[in-house]
């Protein structure tokens, strides 16, 4: 039986990776960073995770004999293993990668920014780093009562995972694709999947939602994604030569996804990090920047920055977000905080709109609480 | 344990970001310069129109406030805190138009540096102490890493008048001593500007010899929130201080040699030696 390591047991980790492969052919090994989360699996030894399909949820249950803290593992510890998953976030990836020095089996980057395969190969000096797009939302979180039964369980969709088939070391549910494919399914993972649902999550802390499906309830939310997708489909079939079929079935999927009742995928999840969403040539201001290019205005994908530099969480990592909103005006937000060039076309055309959209998250708001009232 | 200062700042952050398009753009603009201590040490309209405008910002806090070109010039005694503002560090750099000069606003309570912002403009860089005591450079969380002396590179900072020809020439032989036992000396002409490379790591160590507080509160707040292990030796009435801020190991080993070659002694860490 050979091993697999799962650096990162959050959301994909543990909930979505083991659907990709018959996990009662290998040995799973998991490391986190947090070590209340590495107590908990061992002290349980087991853990559930539910996959929403056709409505209903079906569920598997992982064993957990070998959890390690991220801080007391190294790769040989695990000897000879066929596959290493990353998922661990994009700004963590550089320091977990650490523990890997000596690696000699495929590291596969479940990550959501290409970039990451560099970094760990700088940290590693090694090549067999690859690139992964788990095509799929996972909560990091389940249900009120699937939590009451395990405080474990997790929640995710079936999805698919897409990976770099120089990686190919494992069977299962897992498509191998050349580099085009690749780059064909990130640029649709990026910008009509990525793009609308930090969007809508950041909308939904606006109206005070918890879970992602119920700020999709809210009509001008939904309007506001919809919206959103068209500008970024728009864009994508001006500028990529991508099969239009293909985004236009992708960008339907998407809006029902972000709507699933069953998922429970928390707000603060798909929300978190927002100076990282926010990040030059990324979801949201790289999104931006291409409809401006390619010639229109993308009124919704500004309602989208907007939103997520209003979003305000102590307990998220950019939670000082909040204290340079409040401290700055808009002009030093965006040049010095965001890092747009003054006078490019996206500053000037944001701070003119950053008061009147401003006004409209606002009034989205007020309405949402009179709702509740 | 809580942050006591977070009102603080958000006026200090306010304040330096409510100046920082004034020292943007001087092309083609003729600015009179006056020379103060000596002809290093210059001041321009710019200067005053900055320190005005944050001023009239911090006027708001209660607290009494300090700056280098307008009155008044004393430390009130007695005060639970002192603003300390320099509207342009670097200026000789500012009329040159090399990037290197920024805006300096720094909060000291209870004789320690706790609230800081400085605004680099023509590098776009804004360093900051959040509302929760932690130091940031734009949107990024700076947390100092240790260092050794001959791995580090170091920011030194002159008086712009010597104190005595005896101390300043221990000074300079200081810079050449230490520029062989480093990665490097740098005199890059702003005290700020050091500091906050030496929270940022881009800089191991900062050092400064009869600085002017105003000069540096503020850096050294956000290098502190950074972190970053601070060495000083301090004259409120003057306005002075003289000190070593920057990564453990490489600021201890500084702070050695300057006390051995002055005669002085510091305080260590976040204890502050008053003249």
């Amino acid at each position: 039986m050979r091993d697999v390591v799962i650096i990162g047991a959050g959301a994909i980790g543990r909930g979505f990776l083991p659907w990709a492969f018959d996990v009662s052919e290998y040995r799973l090994t998991f490391v986190d960073a947090n070590p209340h989360l590495v107590q908990m699996m061992r002290q349980r030894g087991e853990y559930i995770t539910y996959r929403t399909r056709g409505g209903k949820y079906e569920m598997k249950c992982i064993q957990t004999p070998n959890v390690y803290a991220l801080a007391d593992y190294s790769v040989g510890m695990t000897p000879d293993p066929a596959i290493v998953f990353m998922c661990v976030g994009p700004r963590n990836c550089a320091s977990a990668a650490s523990v890997l020095r000596g690696v000699k089996c495929p590291v596969v980057m479940c990550e959501n920014d290409p970039e990451t395969v560099t970094t760990v190969k700088d940290v590693l000096s090694v090549d067999c780093v690859y690139f992964a797009i788990p095509d799929v939302i996972t909560s990091n979180s389940a249900s009120p009562e699937h939590l009451a039964g395990d405080p474990l369980s997790i929640h995710t969709e079936d999805g698919v995972l897409f990976i770099d088939e120089r990686a190919k070391s494992i069977e299962g549910s897992i498509r191998y694709c050349d580099e085009v494919e690749l780059k064909k399914q990130w640029a649709a993972k990026l910008y009509l999947h990525n793009t609308p649902h930090c969007i809508a999550a950041y909308l939904g802390a606006i109206i005070g939602a918890r879970y992602l499906h119920e700020a999709m309830q809210n009509k001008q939310v939904a309007d506001i994604v919809n919206g959103a997708m068209n500008e970024m489909l728009t864009a994508l079939k001006l500028r990529w030569d991508i099969p239009h079929d293909f985004l236009d079935w992708y960008a339907g999927k998407e809006i029902q996804r972000f709507s699933n009742v069953l998922l429970f995928d928390p707000i603060s999840r798909v929300a978190r990090e927002p100076l990282r969403k926010l990040e030059l040539g990324g979801r949201l201001i790289g999104a931006a920047q291409m409809c401006l290019v390619l010639g229109f205005v993308p009124k919704n994908l500004l309602t989208g920055i907007v939103s997520a530099l209003l979003f305000a969480s102590k307990d998220d990592s950019d939670k000082h977000l909040a204290f340079v909103r409040r401290s700055l005006n808009s002009k030093m937000l965006l040049t010095y905080i965001v890092g747009l060039r003054t006078g490019e076309v996206l500053e000037t055309v944001l701070e003119e709109w950053y008061p009147k959209i401003s006004e409209e998250l606002e009034a989205l708001a007020s309405t949402a609480r009179k709702v509740v009232v | 344990m809580k942050f006591r200062w977070p009102r603080e700042a958000e006026l200090c952050l306010k304040s330096v970001g409510s100046v920082a398009g004034m020292l943007d753009d001087k092309t083609g603009k003729r600015l009179s310069v006056r020379e103060k201590e000596s002809c290093r040490d210059v001041v321009t309209e710019v200067d005053l129109a900055v320190e005005r405008r944050l001023r009239a910002i911090l006027a708001d806090s209660g607290y009494p406030v300090i700056g280098e070109e307008l009155a008044p010039h004393v430390r009130a005694q007695g005060s639970g805190g002192c603003w300390f503002l320099d509207p342009i560090d670097g200026t000789a750099n500012y009329l040159n138009n090399i990037p290197l000069y920024g805006v300096s606003v720094g909060f000291v309570a209870d004789s320690d540096f706790v609230v800081g912002a400085v605004v680099l403009p023509a590098l776009r860089e804004l360093y900051f102490v959040s509302d929760c005591g932690e130091a940031y450079m734009n949107g990024t969380r700076l947390q100092m890493k240790s260092a050794m002396l001959r791995d580090s590179l170091i920011g030194v900072s002159f008086s712009g008048k010597a104190v005595n020809s005896e101390w300043r020439d221990k000074e300079f032989e200081l810079f050449g001593r230490l520029n062989d036992k480093s990665r490097g000396c740098m005199r890059t002409g702003s005290a700020a500007l050091n500091a906050c490379y030496v929270a940022a790591g881009k800089m191991q160590v900062a050092v400064g010899f009869n600085n002017k507080i105003w000069d540096v509160a503020g850096a050294l707040s956000v290098a502190k929130a950074a972190g970053c292990r601070l060495y000083c030796r301090i004259d409120w009435a003057a306005n002075r201080l003289t000190y070593v801020i920057g990564s453990d190991g490489a600021a201890e080993a500084v702070a050695l040699e300057i006390e051995q070659a002055m005669n002085i002694g510091f305080g260590a860490g976040k204890e502050v030696a008053e003249s």
